[in-house]
């Protein structure tokens, strides 16, 4: 057996190479017909399977999937946005909700100075971010009417009569609603507390109006005597007109 | 043989091309003013915010310069509603709250981009240099 192995192992085995193509393209798109035993053969030895949708309802088949339904990957950025957002709405002592009406880069760059100047940060976001800054918080009710375009106004100090005069500069910005010291105000509101002077003149009327009942007294009981130097001053005048 | 193609060579994209369509058309010409007047926090206030965004654009505000559109913000909670003045006798009100923008954009082609005259076109004198220069492209 040893013997044959060897032998085996001394002859060379050279395999018969025949060309079956020269150049030229190779056939796929019009197949010689196969032998009739062939073509038997392949056919019956193709792979077939049953149709996994036969057994399914149509509500089974025409709904979509939820569990394939990929919901919003959560964003750090955003989350970060959001949070930076929340520090301002905590932060500022005035916020304004503009409407935007379309403005052109110039005019936004020009409006975006206008409110640094007055040491406001106009910003715009998108209800998104607005959303997660400020569900579940006192600040919820924004999310009602930032529909359509919108913008913000944040500011440090509650300087209404600043942020009107830098608005009225803009007729693009339309003024919905602010939050004042925290609570939320109308745009009405917003015009009643322009017009209240600041808190020295309203102290100054207050001592006014407290004294007002002493000075009508003293305005009453002096008028006798004021008529009469008024009088006499008059006469003054005559006689040294006529010197 | 093959069949021609049937069927559009651009695809709509749905309510804001409807729109866009829309504003083309507007013509502010017999427009003296327009206010709009919503509630911020007035549950359909949405369509008279975009509507006022929307009638704002410089394209239709170029169809006329003179036409002036107030934006009114009350406090009320009343419905919304888009007040136009005519530069003739009379004026248009659309109550806003239960429109959509594209409906309101129709019915103001509809009745008022519809009373513009339209513009007269002169002939254009064309010069004997131009006729040259127009050659020599």
């Amino acid at each position: 057996m040893a013997l044959a192995v060897r032998g085996i192992l001394r002859e060379r085995f050279y395999p018969v190479v025949q060309a079956k193509r020269f150049r030229g393209k190779i056939n796929i798109q019009r197949p010689k017909p196969l032998h009739f035993d062939r073509a038997v053969f392949t056919e019956l030895t193709k792979p077939w399977y049953l149709n996994p949708k036969r057994l399914k309802t149509p509500i089974e088949l025409c709904s979509k999937p939820t569990d394939k339904i990929i919901e919003d990957v959560d964003n750090p950025y955003q989350k970060i946005i959001a949070r930076e957002l929340r520090e301002r709405f905590d932060q500022s002592r005035l916020i304004a909700f503009y409407h935007r009406n379309s403005m052109n880069s110039d005019q936004q760059y020009k409006a975006y100075v206008a409110f640094i100047k007055a040491k406001m940060h106009i910003k715009t976001y998108g209800k998104k971010t607005l959303e997660m800054a400020v569900k579940d918080t006192k600040f919820e009710p924004v999310l009602d009417f930032y529909v359509s375009q919108n913008v913000m106004v944040f500011s440090p100090e509650p300087d209404i009569k600043q942020l009107l005069k830098v608005t009225k500069k803009f007729p693009q910005m339309v003024l919905l609603a602010a939050i004042f010291e925290g609570k939320f105000i109308s745009k009405d509101e917003v015009m009643e507390l322009h017009l209240i002077p600041n808190l020295q003149t309203a102290q100054a009327a207050l001592v006014q109006t407290l004294n007002s009942a002493t000075t009508t007294l003293t305005q009453q009981l002096n008028s006798h005597q004021n008529t009469l130097v008024s009088n006499l001053q008059e006469r003054v005048k005559q006689l040294e007109e006529h010197k | 043989m093959s069949i021609y193609y049937s069927g559009t060579f651009k695809r709509s994209s749905g309510v804001i091309s409807a729109i866009t369509k829309q504003l083309k058309k507007v013509n502010l010409k017999p427009v003296k003013r327009i206010q709009v007047q919503f509630d911020p926090f007035h549950p359909n206030a949405v369509t008279a915010r975009d509507f006022l965004f929307h009638i704002t654009t410089p394209k239709v505000l170029e169809s006329n310069l003179n036409c002036v559109i107030k934006p009114n913000v009350v406090c009320d909670r009343s419905e919304p509603e888009i007040k136009v003045d005519l530069l003739e006798k009379g004026s248009v009100k659309f109550l806003a709250n239960n429109l959509t923008v594209l409906e309101i954009l129709q019915q103001f082609n509809k009745h008022v981009s519809s009373l513009a005259k339209p513009e007269e076109e002169t002939p254009v004198q064309v010069t004997k240099l131009e006729k040259k220069r127009q050659k020599k492209r």
